[in-house]
């Protein structure tokens, strides 16, 4: 047989392997051999089926089999009971027979994020439980937790392009939020409750939705409804985009995040300084909403007036 | 075109492509065995090339096994113009780096020189956990870069007589590993360059970027040589028996995931006592009974794969000779009907 021949022999039992083993060949095949002895523990998960992010020449991932050792061996130093009877804690106590599982239970207490650093609280967390926490959330999107490390606050690095893209469809939303709200509603609401100010006669219908108190309720009752439109539009673009900016997006927030916890006495700063710049948000749009209103209405007037 | 597979390794053994070769598996399957055997019949294939035989296992055998010491520079076998066995001692190689420290800030009289004084770099890095495995890649760099630089002997295969299946996982991670953390250093070095540059001098730091994206262009060229099949291949060694054949699976399906050519497998250790009238014990038989259980399942799971089957022998398969002896099976396959003489043949080593 030829090169060229036994190279693709070589290359077509390559490919006919490669069949066999994925789409959940490979743990079919474990569990084939697992199979065959009697009471066997052995795991049938294929690396092949759960490593699709696995750390290889060919696929782009960290360490993750020896992260996934440490941490299970730190959680079981951390939250299981030794075979005797005694707890890690008790080891620690009777005496420093063990340094090794001291060391490995602090690092557990550090990953799990329950410093007992002296001076620790949870209000201001040591720079190690903070790190540690900042490493454990750091490929998680969430709220930040009283306590949370700023600088670390679990969200994970974005893309400028994708920030960009997500920003533009942000603002496409607000300005078709606008344009529904002033063109289709606001315009022709004002106009009529302006015109019915001037006419003399006009139907009971009219009338109840065009006085002064029904004009605030109504305004008020569908601006709440078309900010909950768009607040729903948004997050569900910031999930399909897979950002979180509604807490951090503005310079405001990273001004804040600067703050070391402990130095200003609140509790849960950047949470609450985000919550109150959500609020401001919608009460800008309203007044903004309010202010063309008050601009329609004079126009109108001065228009009719003439 | 025929799609069958032979039932021993003659294609690896004539390969012309294959630069790199590992041979793995569970621990007590016969690796070092293996490794020598493959090495052997390699080198007496293809006498005009150069083979060098690697261990990277932290507990030796090479020199165990052919009977004379190898240390960690590459050194002929005896009776072989054109195969050559190291041993990588970490030790040896971190006492290295340590006194070449000691010799750059020793004479200065500073604190790191006499800190570095007795070993204590060696002692510290020694302890490190993956550290022979780091040596190990190392070794295959200064090779690769010998290589290119026309520097000392040329190696046409390189044979990796590798660790129990963990170590050598983590050693195959590493370029992968050691290419991310090299892309985060460029990254971190892009952003602070001038703050750099203020601290040590533009020319240092010149100098250290330099080494650094040297350093990276030999991790990406491993990278690729380890994914080519052409170049690289894993010849998985195991025994008949559950644990084994689990593990194998297992490596295997690592080493695809890791887009790894594995497409060889010894089978070592089988008693084959159907064929064996004269030495037939009542153990020999229940045990053979469960190997051929296990040979069954090995036939169906690992039809499009080079099975070599491989006797267990009367004795020690240790020194030239023997590894000579044992090794043509590989080649040749097994015939317990024909062959079965030889494995009583093995010569006593003293």
């Amino acid at each position: 047989m030829s090169e060229d021949a036994q190279t693709e022999k070589r290359r077509l039992l390559r490919e006919k392997r490669q069949q066999k083993f994925g789409n959940g060949g490979g743990s079919s095949r474990l569990a084939k051999i697992t199979g065959q002895a009697d009471n066997s523990f052995l795991s049938t998960d294929s690396p092949l089926d759960s490593n699709s992010t696995t750390p290889t020449p060919g696929k782009e991932t960290g360490n993750k089999d020896s992260t996934q050792e440490m941490d299970e061996l730190l959680a079981r130093v951390a939250h299981s009971e030794p075979k005797n009877g005694r707890s890690v804690d008790q080891n620690q106590t009777s005496g420093q027979k063990n340094p090794e599982l001291d060391l490995f239970a602090q690092l557990a207490k550090l990953q799990s994020g329950e410093s007992n650093s002296p001076g620790a609280t949870p209000e201001t967390p040591d720079i190690f439980a903070q790190l540690m926490k900042s490493m454990q959330t750091g490929s998680q999107q969430g709220e930040q937790n009283p306590g949370d490390f700023p600088f670390g606050n679990g969200q994970p690095p974005i893309d400028a392009a994708v920030l960009a893209a997500h920003n533009a469809s942000v603002n496409k939303l607000k300005a078709y939020t606008i344009i529904v709200k002033w063109v289709f509603f606001i315009l022709p609401y004002v106009y009529y409750t302006a015109r019915s100010s001037r006419e003399t006669f006009q139907s009971s219908t009219l009338n109840a939705v065009t006085d002064k108190f029904s004009f605030f309720t109504i305004f008020t009752t569908f601006e709440i409804l078309t900010m909950s439109v768009y607040y729903q539009l948004l997050l569900s673009a910031e999930k399909s985009h897979h950002i979180n900016t509604l807490n951090s997006n503005s310079k405001i927030m990273s001004l804040v995040s600067m703050i070391p916890p402990g130095l200003v006495p609140v509790k849960n700063l950047h949470g609450k300084i985000s919550q109150t710049l959500q609020y401001w948000d919608v009460i800008s749009m309203y007044l903004t909403d309010l202010a063309f209103t008050i601009l329609l209405i004079g126009i109108f007037q001065y228009k009719w007036s003439s | 075109m025929d799609y069958s597979v032979e039932s021993n390794l003659h294609e690896l053994i004539n390969s012309t492509t294959h630069k790199w070769i590992f041979v793995g598996g569970k621990g007590g399957v016969g690796k070092t065995t293996s490794s020598c055997s493959i090495s052997i019949q390699m080198a007496s294939a293809q006498p005009n090339k150069q083979f060098l035989l690697i261990s990277t296992d932290p507990a030796h055998n090479l020199s165990d096994a052919f009977g004379e010491k190898f240390g960690k520079d590459a050194r002929k076998v005896t009776g072989m113009d054109n195969l050559s066995c190291m041993e990588i001692d970490p030790s040896a190689a971190l006492k290295d780096m340590n006194d070449m420290a000691v010799a750059q800030n020793g004479s200065g009289g500073d604190g790191l020189g006499d800190l570095l004084q007795g070993g204590a770099l060696a002692d510290i890095t020694g302890s490190i956990p993956g550290i022979d495995e780091a040596l190990s890649f190392m070794e295959v760099m200064k090779h690769i870069k010998r290589q290119e630089e026309g520097e000392g002997e040329k190696y046409d295969t390189v044979i990796f007589d590798t660790a129990p299946t963990g170590h050598t996982l983590r050693f195959l991670q590493l370029p992968q590993t050691l290419s991310q953390l090299l892309e985060k250093f460029g990254e971190i070095a892009g952003k602070f360059g001038p703050m750099l540059n203020s601290f040590t001098g533009g020319a240092q730091n010149m100098d250290i970027m330099g080494k650094m994206n040297e350093l990276k262009a030999n991790v990406e060229k491993i990278k690729q040589q380890f994914t080519d099949p052409e170049l690289t291949t894993f010849v998985c060694v195991c025994i008949s028996e559950f644990l084994s054949l689990y593990e194998t699976e297992r490596l295997i399906q690592e080493l695809m995931s890791y887009d790894m050519d594995v497409n060889s497998i010894i089978v070592n250790q089988l008693l084959f006592a159907d064929d064996d009238n004269e030495h037939n014990c009542r153990r020999c038989q229940a045990r053979w009974k469960m190997q051929k259980k296990y040979l069954d399942q090995i036939d169906e799971l690992y039809e499009d794969f080079h099975v070599v089957k491989m006797p267990l022998c009367a004795g020690e398969i240790r020194g030239l000779n023997n590894l000579r002896m044992f090794s043509q099976f590989l080649s040749t396959g097994y015939e317990p009907k024909t062959d079965g003489k030889i494995i009583y043949e093995l010569e006593e080593q003293k």
